[in-house]
């Protein structure tokens, strides 16, 4: 679906980008109502077991998190140490959605802990897939369970919600149904691939 | 309207504009590539994507660009309103669909997710690596965005996303930029086939 333009010869910028106001200050991004935000989601996901498991490592390894603003809820782990939440205007109304963020964050930082890196970009391309396929499979698989509980465990709707907005209803199901791990990837591949065909 | 990837210098000049120090990580050369493109309702301004490369999930920020500063698109209305302010914004009869389009991808609702539905987009690659790209289709027959102009203002009846359902949305736009959804409601199946405003009635 995109049509980058690779021909800069083209390129509409110019000049210098001036004065930044605001956006200099570090604050400029942080959201401001972060921390009862964040309090809250954390109070959610205590009460079920994977988000216990995942809170004890937080706690145990006392990784850095981070909130910006942002258009889309969702999250992003850019080094395997730190972890920054984006958490759009509103979100406080749902902060159920706020813990399945996180959760599937400090999922993404688990990973790391147990060697399972994100690839590097200098990686032969088809390893550099099938690393990047596998981490996916495996937060995707954690956000289904995370979903789950919620839903089983607090009554939460909105988070398998978002497991279908994004795509993964089948993954889920599968996951219900305690599919194995080659299952688990057959449905995957299938979904990425109807995705990529639309 | 379509991106333009930003050479190696000018990404630089990008990261190093918007970086803070907080977020400096978010920013590295290494991991990111940025791109931009023009929006037909804003003068002397583009709109500019960093992507984050490296991150699952893709990871991207929006802002708004020009000579005089940088507005990060963080989900209000805020930067929006300070590029009008600005005097960047001209809105027409043929930009106003894309504006509708633009304004509602980056301004996040009290209400939950509501955005436009269109045949044919006006923007057809705003939405480029965005969980709205799985967004439904508009069914044949549905009726279709439509704009009327007067001194102040759009008046606008279009088909709308909102609440996991195809409704039917009535929008006011002012000359400054400023969206109100003056009513809504569903997009019946008497709707398809007719004019959008035969579902007023």
């Amino acid at each position: 679906m995109s049509k980058d333009n690779k021909d800069i010869s083209a390129n509409p910028l110019s000049g210098s980008f001036g004065g930044l106001g605001n956006l200099s200050d570090s604050s400029a991004y942080t959201h401001t109502d972060a921390d009862p935000i964040l309090k809250a989601a954390k109070e959610i996901l205590a009460q079920i077991p994977s988000g216990a498991r995942l809170l004890s490592i937080l706690n145990e390894y006392n990784y850095p998190i981070k909130t910006i603003k942002g258009r889309e809820i969702t999250y992003n782990n850019p080094d395997d140490k730190s972890l920054f939440l984006v958490l759009p205007p509103h979100v406080e109304g749902a902060p159920e959605l706020v813990a399945l963020t996180l959760a599937c964050g400090l999922r993404d930082l688990e990973q790391g802990l147990v060697g399972f890196t994100r690839p590097d970009k200098d990686l032969d391309p088809v390893e550099f897939a099938s690393v990047t396929f596998s981490k996916s499979l495996d937060i995707i698989v954690n956000m289904c369970q995370i979903a789950d509980e919620l839903k089983e465990n607090l009554g939460f709707d909105k988070p398998l919600d978002i497991v279908d907005d994004l795509g993964h209803s089948e993954l889920y199901k599968a996951y219900k149904a305690e599919a194995d791990h080659d299952t688990l990837v057959d449905i995957f591949v299938q979904g990425e691939y109807e995705e990529s065909n639309n | 309207m379509s991106w333009h990837r930003l050479d190696a210098d000018k990404t630089k000049s990008l990261l190093d504009t918007v970086r803070s120090s907080g977020e400096a990580i978010l920013f590295s050369e290494k991991n990111n590539e940025a791109k931009c493109m023009r929006l037909p309702f804003y003068n002397d301004l583009l709109l500019y994507r960093i992507v984050n490369t490296a991150s699952l999930p893709i990871f991207s920020m929006d802002f708004l660009g020009a000579d005089d500063g940088f507005f990060y698109l963080d989900g209000s209305d805020t930067p929006l309103s300070r590029v009008s302010q600005a005097g960047k914004l001209q809105l027409r009869e043929d930009n106003i669909a894309a504006y509708v389009q633009f304004y509602f991808y980056n301004v996040v609702q009290e209400d939950g997710e509501i955005y436009p539905l269109f045949m044919d987009a006006p923007l057809p690659d705003l939405m480029n690596q965005n969980i709205h790209a799985s967004q439904i289709d508009l069914p044949d027959g549905a009726p279709v965005f439509t704009a009327q102009q007067d001194d102040d203002g759009f008046s606008i009846t279009t088909p709308l996303y909102f609440g996991g359902s195809m409704m039917i949305g009535a929008i006011r736009v002012a000359l400054d930029g400023a969206v109100t959804i003056t009513n809504i409601r569903p997009m019946l199946g008497e709707n398809l086939g007719g004019t959008i405003n035969d579902a007023w009635t």
